[in-house]
């Protein structure tokens, strides 16, 4: 896991995941998705470029 | 970790590298290259970091790329992918205005990439325009070879006009729409990769995130005029607590956040979103993750992010061109280490907050301080910690609501997937 993954705010470990089927498309659905990708994928961690979509 | 300076440097100028490597650093090879395909542009904007702040270098560079600077910078990337077994890498056409290159150029680096690069690699082309010159010759060229758009919008014709203009003064918001609606025929709807929009002030913060949103990008981001603590941003005194931009960002975030479908992606709040949540950021604005990116410019000079030149004369360069060094020799220059260590790179105010996972020490070019250099908080601290702690707030709240509603309930457990 990314030494990033451990921040004062972390609870991810405590959260109940169930609640995504609830959740859909919703912000925090698709928040815990991509994070629970990057936990799985640490190697893909990095950051680019701001000026750029 | 702590790195001292010596008296009179500037960080990162004298950062120690080789304490670096005893205390078993590693770099990390770079996956996002943006090439500088033209050295000039078709519009004069008055927040530009290139053209109007404190880096004249643009005055020796003001052409397009050669194809010999092009095919060197490509076996540059190659070298470098092979050399670390990179699986996925992003290209990144900018300028300038990387239009003014013309269709033949960004052909030609889209075809010399894909010439050079193992098959195994997956490569993401990407241009960053103001729109102006993309008509349906240019959008043929992009879809052909698989390069994505982002537009500059600043929000309605007012705020884009105010400040994004062609030389002779006239604003350049038909040109830019037009050039959305043409991007949003089904032909070419793939290819939009999303909106950059510059904050002004004097906007009205949803009127602005409306009109981005009725062109239906995929992603929207919100960039911080570009400023530091010797030049500050406009409408952002340096010893003030108000925090403008902050406040601004905040109503676009609520409007965002509780809309009653995901209407859009916006990056600046995703991701702080994801670091609140304990996630890293893909964004060198926000958080810790090590910085990925070089710039090649038009001359094949190896620079650091071009941003930097809105802080003085010279701050992006490395000394260093494509002819003469790889890339993997600059992973070892200690701006780009500064870059990739993390807490390391932060003065101790920044160490001691409890949200600098969250913002990162903000953006590095809006930490310079004559004197002590990068190692500061951002000119923009008030700001991001009153967007962090509103957005931190918001998703806790949520986050508690789901535990209570989950207490309440048997649902069976979900697999989560990218």
């Amino acid at each position: 896991m990314p030494e990033s993954c451990d921040t004062q705010f972390a609870h991810v470990a405590d959260m109940p995941l169930v609640s995504l089927a609830q959740l859909d498309d919703s912000v925090l659905a698709h928040s815990l998705r991509r994070l629970r990708y990057e936990i799985e994928h640490p190697e893909e961690a990095v950051a680019g470029f701001q000026n750029r979509i | 970790m702590t790195l001292m300076l010596d008296s009179g440097a500037e960080w990162p100028d004298d950062l120690d590298v080789d304490e670096l490597a005893a205390n078993s650093w590693r770099p990390f090879p770079f996956r996002q290259f943006v090439l500088k395909l033209h050295g000039r542009c078709n519009l004069r904007c008055s927040y530009c970091y290139i053209y109007e702040m404190g880096d004249l270098t643009w005055r020796s560079r003001s052409t397009p790329m050669s194809v010999a600077v092009l095919e060197r910078a490509c076996q540059r990337i190659a070298d470098h992918v092979k050399q670390h077994r990179l699986g996925q890498i992003d290209v990144v056409f900018h300028g300038g205005e990387p239009l003014l290159a013309g269709p033949r150029l960004l052909a030609r680096a889209a075809t010399t990439l894909r010439a050079l690069l193992p098959a195994s690699t997956e490569l993401h082309l990407s241009v960053q325009t103001n729109g102006v010159l993309l008509d349906e010759t240019i959008l043929e060229t992009l879809l052909a070879h698989q390069v994505r758009v982002g537009l500059s919008l600043d929000g309605d014709r007012t705020a884009h006009d105010r400040h994004r203009r062609y030389a002779n003064g006239r604003g350049s918001y038909d040109a830019t729409t037009q050039a959305l609606e043409l991007l949003n025929l089904p032909a070419y709807q793939d290819l939009f990769s999303g909106l950059l929009c510059v904050i002004d002030l004097g906007a009205d913060p949803i009127v602005t995130y409306e009109t981005l949103l009725s062109f239906g990008p995929p992603t929207v981001d919100f960039l911080l005029p570009h400023g530091n603590w010797a030049t500050p941003p406009v409408g952002r005194g340096i010893d003030s607590d108000e925090t403008p931009y902050g406040d601004w960002l905040v109503e676009i975030f609520d409007r965002w956040y509780t809309a009653p479908r995901r209407e859009v992606n916006v990056r600046i709040f995703a991701e702080i979103i994801n670091l609140v949540l304990g996630g890293a950021s893909r964004s060198e604005s926000v958080g810790l993750s090590p910085v990925a990116l070089i710039v090649v410019d038009v001359d094949g000079s190896m620079e650091q992010v071009d941003t930097l030149r809105s802080v003085y004369h010279g701050a992006a360069a490395t000394g260093m061109t494509i002819f003469d060094r790889s890339f993997d020799d600059l992973l070892g220059h200690p701006s780009i280490i500064a870059r990739q260590i993390g807490l390391a790179a932060l003065g101790e105010t920044c160490r001691a907050c409890s949200v600098v996972k969250v913002c990162g020490g903000g953006y590095y070019p809006h930490r310079y301080r004559p004197g002590s250099g990068f190692r500061n908080e951002s000119v923009y601290c008030a700001d991001l910690r009153l967007l962090i702690d509103h957005v931190a707030n918001r998703v806790h709240q949520d986050l508690d609501r789901l535990r209570k509603r989950e207490n309440d309930s048997q649902l069976p457990t979900v697999t989560l997937g990218p």
